[in-house]
């Protein structure tokens, strides 16, 4: 019923190629320095992850809080993350992000976003 | 979900040159909504919004088509199952969710559903290109018999009642053909338009632009009595193939539902179905009705599973 | 002359423009592809006269598909997949303060391949159907080969880590259904995975949630940087430098899309491959190379018309929007085909213009608001961060509706963060995921149909055309990339 090479013939296969090209790879830089990626600090690689945190923070609290608010409240967050000085500017942006993302994707659009079940949805 | 607004003002166009509503029945919601894990222009799609067109004046209420797309049909499932069981939400069902319910964990399986009604089946047809010499399903047929192992058949996704299909005819022939996987029909017809398959299968609807046009040639229908719209293509059956296609079109809605609501829906599809409007409409796209209420259509539906179930596991897609 | 009255009366030109309006800011949206953009307006088609239906239609696809090169120009987020290759210079430009010159070179390329593309469309369908229908399974691997060929060029100096990416990209493509047996592979149980992993999620993820995750942790952008604030069309002499890189992604676009399912994505690439090999110039590509730009734009805008070759001639949908646009036809009784040219030539002759009229709309659409959106993207580095995310969560969600997809955007986001840090480079593995369902599907279909014989690839002779440009193409590009640094 089904070909020779079958489901798994070609994941392997793939997974043998990346194997043996990494191994190829190990051996090279053991045997002289590898040209380098990016390097960057720790306090980058921290702030990276917190800004990871908040993205998941937001996906496991919109279905609880409703879209308008988690999307407002997230945004108002990564921007003063990012260096936005607190204050009035940066709620009045988060409620503008809400504010579009509503009109723009749920009330345009159509499209069902989580209401938010303390809002009763 | 795509835009309840959208989906209503859509619905109620068919109602702006005000025609009265002769409502046959009390209906007790209104509206209903239909949702279907079709995207919009797509099959289930297309089917559900003629078919609202005419069921509206009959139960007096309007409907709304959604399309809830996601899981393979998971999403959908999931969602009517949840509803309330008073009428007001049905799924349109294609056997995709019992394939869906075998291939992976949904939420909610193909028998968390409580079917409705079955209304169309889809008959399915094996085709050939116009240059081939083969004339008939049994002139194939005899052919791949006298020669195993060396024709090729096309037939759509692995795990569809088309590729089930072809591989029972390979069975019933002993042909040994090799049956080639595509993503729907539309793929394999260029497969068959340029040689590359002896014989490709397919539903009227994908084939009947190449139809038309001259390019391919029907060999055979897979449905128990020939079509009323192709009166001189022979069933399989005919050509001393026992190889029957059922690819239904239905409702189900969430457990539950009160069985004054049930003979509902049996009375209105009858009349609609009965409808010569209706029937004009379903007669050129070759749909096949075929009108089971929800006590036929329970078992009707076990049984697909069943099949479906076997033979997926006979042909290794599940163990 | 009928045709023109009939074509330009009632309805149709504030259709083409209303639909090409539509389809930029759907096209524009992260994660909202054409067809669902034009998926959105078909239930209000339903009403309208076909003629008007199928303009509205095909001016959201012109739309969407150039739409996408918006976002991908200014923040590295590709609004379609098509796009994902120009970001790769046109973000550069972005990034040198030379944006409005890049979106303007996007504008200018996008209209001379839709014009172009539309011109084939009209001439040469006939002709081009026949191409289409040569191919056998054998032809689409070995055509899927050929597209994936390019990763020798793209992989910025280390072909090793280029192949681990492009396998990793083709491993990803795997998850799924298998395309001949219908096994459920990686799926874990979830039927979300079951129909496979979008490439829009994982292009997003890599290319823009990577982006603002490195761009957090670096310092603001500096005040007296002089950046474009206006949309910069390209000059005269400048058009001149980028007419072989048009010409070039004009050819690769009209051949890519009469083949059904190839698609804009991979002509895109395969243009910016062969405009980096012809060109004068070639050591700007990757550091900000007009000409990156100029070609995947005029390539996949000469897709989006020769995609409807197969449609129109053999009613054969060869992408997920010709699909829409077919339900669009079948809603209206219209059957796409070869009969269509007899029943209904008005019906062809309105998806004519109509999308002449949507390229001219497109034009006159972009000198407006490519401006205001570059205003937008000046704003201060915290708030644009902010901004992107919160559009690219809630794009990606719009799709299916589903945070799953959100969540396959931040593993992918994560991903490219690391593969950044370990100089691994990108590109390759978006090739391998766009490409990797073509390649594996076909490989595995040419086997059952050869009954296991591997020669099959070699004794079709367009797979033996193709396999022979690809090994060509691959060897000149390695000796290029590598030979020479030796």
């Amino acid at each position: 019923m089904s070909d020779a090479v079958g489901a798994g013939g070609v994941p392997m296969a793939l997974a043998a190629v990346m194997a043996g090209a990494g191994a190829l790879l190990v051996l090279r830089s053991l045997l002289r320095a590898p040209p380098a990626g990016e390097s960057r600090s720790i306090a980058a690689h921290a702030k990276a992850a917190g800004l990871l945190a908040m993205m998941i923070a937001y996906v496991l609290a919109a279905p609880m809080l409703g879209y308008p608010l988690a999307i407002g409240l997230f945004a108002a967050a990564v921007a003063a993350y990012g260096g936005a000085r607190l204050g009035w500017r940066v709620a009045a942006f988060g409620a503008g992000v809400a504010a579009f993302g509503w009109l723009g994707f749920v009330k345009l659009l159509g499209v069902a976003f989580p209401v938010g079940t303390i809002f009763g949805g | 979900m795509i835009g309840r607004r959208l989906a209503l003002s859509a619905a109620l166009l068919p109602l702006l040159p005000t025609a009265p509503l002769r409502a046959q029945m009390r209906y007790p919601v209104n509206p209903v909504t239909l949702i279907t894990h079709s995207s919009p222009g797509g099959g289930s799609d297309v089917f559900l919004r003629e078919l609202i067109k005419h069921l509206q004046p009959v139960m007096g209420v309007s409907f709304a088509v959604e399309n809830v797309r996601g899981g393979s049909g998971a999403t959908a499932v999931a969602r009517v199952a949840r509803s309330a069981p008073n009428g007001g939400t049905f799924y349109a069902t294609t056997p995709t969710y019992i394939q869906t319910s075998y291939l992976s964990r949904p939420e909610v399986r193909w028998d968390g559903l409580d079917p409705m009604a079955i209304v169309f089946l889809d008959p399915e047809v094996i085709y050939t290109r116009s240059q081939s010499s083969f004339r008939t399903l049994k002139e194939a047929m005899d052919a791949a018999k006298a020669n195993p192992g060396r024709q090729r058949w096309g037939a759509a996704n692995p795990a569809s009642l088309e590729r089930i299909a072809m591989e029972r005819l390979n069975r019933l022939t002993g042909a040994r053909a090799a049956v080639v996987s595509h993503e729907g029909g539309a793929d394999l017809m260029v497969g068959v338009l340029n040689g590359t398959y002896d014989v490709g299968i397919g539903e009227i609807q994908e084939v009947k632009a190449q139809l038309e046009a001259g390019r391919i040639r029907l060999l055979g229908v897979l449905t128990e009595s020939r079509l009323p719209e192709f009166p001189d293509l022979p069933t399989a059956k005919e050509q001393g193939l026992d190889l029957v296609v059922t690819k239904f079109r239905g409702l189900a809605g969430p457990k539950g539902i009160p069985d004054d609501i049930a003979a509902m829906w049996e009375q209105a599809l009858r009349t609609v179905l009965a409808s010569p409007a209706y029937r004009d409409v379903y007669t050129k796209e070759a749909l096949v009705p075929v009108m089971l209420g929800r006590e036929q259509a329970r078992r009707f539906t076990a049984q697909a599973a069943e099949d479906i179930g076997a033979a997926l596991r006979e042909m290794g897609v599940i163990r | 002359m009928d045709h023109i009255a009939s074509a330009l009366g009632g309805w149709t030109v504030p259709a083409a423009f209303a639909g090409c309006l539509w389809g930029i800011f759907g096209g524009a949206l992260p994660g909202i592809s054409p067809s669902i953009a034009m998926a959105l307006l078909l239930p209000f088609t339903y009403g309208m006269e076909p003629v008007t239906a199928i303009v509205l239609l095909a001016s959201v696809y012109v739309g969407a598909e150039y739409g996408g090169s918006i976002p991908a120009i200014l923040i590295r987020t590709p609004g379609t997949n098509a796009s994902a290759a120009t970001t790769i210079d046109g973000y550069e430009m972005a990034r040198q303060g030379k944006a409005g010159e890049a979106l303007g070179i996007s504008l200018v390329s996008g209209l001379v391949g839709g014009l172009f593309g539309l011109a084939v469309l009209v001439l040469a369908t006939e002709p081009l159907a026949e191409v289409a229908l040569a191919f056998t399974p054998m032809a689409y691997f070995s055509l899927a080969i050929l597209g994936l060929s390019v990763i020798a060029s793209l992989s910025g100096g280390s072909l090793l880590k280029g192949v681990i990416a492009a396998c990793l990209g083709l491993l990803v493509a795997t998850i799924g259904s298998d395309p001949v047996s219908g096994v459920p592979r990686f799926t874990f149980g979830s039927p979300d995975l079951l129909g496979g992993v979008r490439p829009i999620l994982i292009m997003v993820g890599l290319f823009a949630v990577s982006e603002m995750l490195v761009q957090i942790g670096e310092p603001a952008w500096g005040k007296a940087e002089k950046r474009d604030t206006r949309l910069k069309l390209p000059s005269f002499g400048m058009q001149r430098r980028l007419f072989r890189a048009q010409a070039i992604g004009c050819g690769i676009g009209t051949f890519e899309g009469v083949t059904p399912g190839a698609g804009g994505t991979v002509a895109a690439f395969m243009a910016y491959n062969e405009a980096k090999r012809w060109s004068k110039q070639p050591e700007e590509f990757g550091k900000g190379s007009p000409e990156g730009v100029a070609a995947p734009e005029s390539a996949n805008n000469v897709v989006t018309a020769t995609a409807l070759v197969p449609l129109l001639s053999l009613g054969i949908p060869g992408s997920n929007s010709a699909a829409i646009l077919l339900g669009g036809f079948l809603i209206h009784g219209l059957q796409p085909g070869p009969m269509l040219f007899e029943k209904a030539p008005e019906v062809v002759a309105g998806l004519y213009w109509g999308l002449l009229l949507a390229n001219i709309a497109m034009l006159l659409l972009g000198l407006v608001i490519l401006t205001p959106a570059l205003w937008l993207v000046n704003r201060p580095k915290p708030y644009l961060i902010a901004a992107i995310l919160a559009l690219v969560l809630s794009g990606v969600f719009a799709i299916e509706q589903s945070f799953f997809d959100v969540g396959i955007v931040l593993t992918a986001g994560v991903v490219g963060y690391l593969l950044r840090l370990a100089g691994v480079p990108t590109l390759p593995l978006v090739l391998g995921v766009v490409l990797g369902f073509m390649v594996e599907s076909n490989y595995r279909r040419s086997l059952v149909i050869s009954f296991g014989d591997h020669w099959v690839f070699l004794q079709d002779p367009v797979s033996l055309i193709l396999l022979s440009l690809a090994a060509l193409l691959t060897a000149w590009s390695l000796w290029r990339e590598f030979g020479r640094k030796t």
